[in-house]
């Protein structure tokens, strides 16, 4: 007489919900093959950043994205390297931090391909990069005045359209306008102006100094988690990644620098050991998009349009 | 080796450090991790520039043709590199559109000359401009920051 199947609480994976067994293989997958995955997705989503050197780029990242062998093989990762390097060197070194960031990144991806752990390396690698980003943006935003003073963040959401969603609480779209009409004034290559004045609101300023200290305090945190794990020989932190998901959720829908932001769920991804972490910063990294993407969204020429 | 990617990362914020402080590296660019920190970036630095002639200066645009230069400039204005803009400006090809009319760069209107008589420029200046902004009053004020002048090659 035969015995009986075993009983499971789990559905068998073909009775799943497509976006549950979507999440599982994400699950499924190592650490370092998520990490790599997404650093090579991070490439070929900014082509901006890298100009005529998106050409040895793409094909490099597309075929390490579409073949599971090339994925984790250093040649490729060597080849990339050497383009980013060449790039880098090419413009002193001066290229904007997002760059150099995810090329740093990409460095420690190859080192680690190279040693005897490979994971356990990169884990470290991206512990220590988190650590050192956040630690060395705390203190430059702690030593830099305009920006302990609330200037600089007031300053963007004054001028900068990217904050325009958020300073329309405040400020009329009007007096929004009107501030880029006065900056054109003084910036114009002909223009005499030396001052102009800005439509502010006491408010905005006022949340410009919230942000400011917000940001430092949750950039500072973020250092000592990730750089006190290290030193005290654990592993990934808790509260670090969930500091790093919070970071993910809130700083980048605002601020959107995408590169930034992708790198940084991709080192977070890394070095975190329990896959619901990794698919926590994954979920996070897109629900911050998701909100990005509404905002970015021309609502007003699509609704000028719909009324005709 | 996992140490060696933070670690340079770290060698980068040091030079940008540097750079910044004593040559006005612009923050956001070289790895110091400033960007959001200072309304005083590469984007928000401007130029002025003069033509200078026997009758006197003239303001003028920046010819298209020199942005790739201004924009490194804007990044990191090393003096050199403003005395190569200032002389490139004076070598351009002006033409004097009027009293009511600025001068302006005519290298792609080279072939009609009945646009203006040719302006004989000895020598031009470029200004480079930074902004302060005071938050309790919400005033933008600018500033002449870096500049050099050359005369026509």
């Amino acid at each position: 007489m035969s015995s009986p199947p075993p009983a499971t609480l789990a559905p068998p994976e073909r009775h799943r919900h497509p976006w549950r067994r979507g999440f599982g293989r994400l699950a499924r997958q190592s650490r370092l093959t998520l990490a790599a995955r997404l650093t090579l997705a991070t490439l070929l989503l900014h082509r901006g950043l890298f100009g005529h050197w998106f050409l040895p780029i793409a094909p490099l990242g597309v075929a390490g994205l579409l073949a599971p062998a090339l994925l984790r093989r250093r040649t490729l990762w060597a080849l990339l390297v050497l383009v980013l390097v060449a790039f880098n060197v090419r413009h002193g070194g001066l290229l904007r931090d997002d760059v150099l960031f995810v090329s740093v990144w990409c460095l420690a991806v190859l080192v680690a391909l190279g040693a005897h752990r490979p994971a356990a390396v990169l884990d470290t690698s991206a512990r220590s990069l988190l650590g050192v980003t956040f630690g060395v943006s705390a203190l430059v935003k702690l030593w830099t005045p305009e920006f302990r003073s609330g200037a600089a963040y007031y300053f963007f959401f004054l001028l900068d359209e990217r904050f325009a969603p958020l300073s329309r609480f405040f400020v009329t779209d009007r007096e929004l306008g009107g501030n880029l009409e006065q900056w054109g004034r003084l910036v114009h290559p002909l223009g005499e102006a030396t001052s102009v004045q800005l439509a502010g609101s006491p408010g905005l300023l006022a949340l410009a100094r919230g942000a400011a200290a917000g940001t430092v305090i949750l950039e500072a945190l973020l250092a000592v988690a990730f750089l006190a794990s290290l030193a005290a020989r654990r592993r990934s932190p808790r509260w670090g990644n969930a500091l790093l998901a919070l970071f993910l959720l809130t700083v980048f829908p605002v601020a959107r620098v995408t590169p930034f932001s992708w790198t940084l769920c991709a080192m977070g991804v890394a070095q975190a050991t329990d896959s619901r972490w990794r698919l926590t910063l994954l979920a996070t990294l897109f629900l911050g998009q998701i909100p990005l993407s509404l905002w970015l969204a021309p609502w007003n020429a699509v609704a000028g349009r719909i009324l005709g | 080796m996992a140490w060696l990617p933070a670690l340079l990362l770290l060698g980068l914020a040091a030079r940008h450090l540097v750079l910044a402080r004593g040559h006005g590296l612009s923050a956001g660019r070289g790895g110091g991790m400033a960007v959001f920190t200072t309304p005083d970036y590469a984007a928000t630095r401007f130029w002025r520039c003069y033509l200078i002639t026997d009758g006197g200066e003239h303001r003028v645009r920046v010819p298209g043709e020199l942005r790739a230069l201004q924009e490194r400039l804007e990044v990191l204005p090393d003096p050199r590199g403003l005395t190569t803009l200032a002389r490139r400006v004076a070598g351009a090809s002006w033409s004097d559109h009027g009293p009511d009319l600025p001068p302006r760069a005519r290298p792609a209107e080279a072939d009609r000359p009945t646009q203006g008589a040719t302006l004989q420029v000895r020598a031009a200046r470029v200004e480079l401009w930074r902004l302060e902004f005071d938050p309790a009053t919400a005033r933008l004020a600018a500033s002449r920051w870096r500049e050099a002048t050359a005369e026509r090659p």
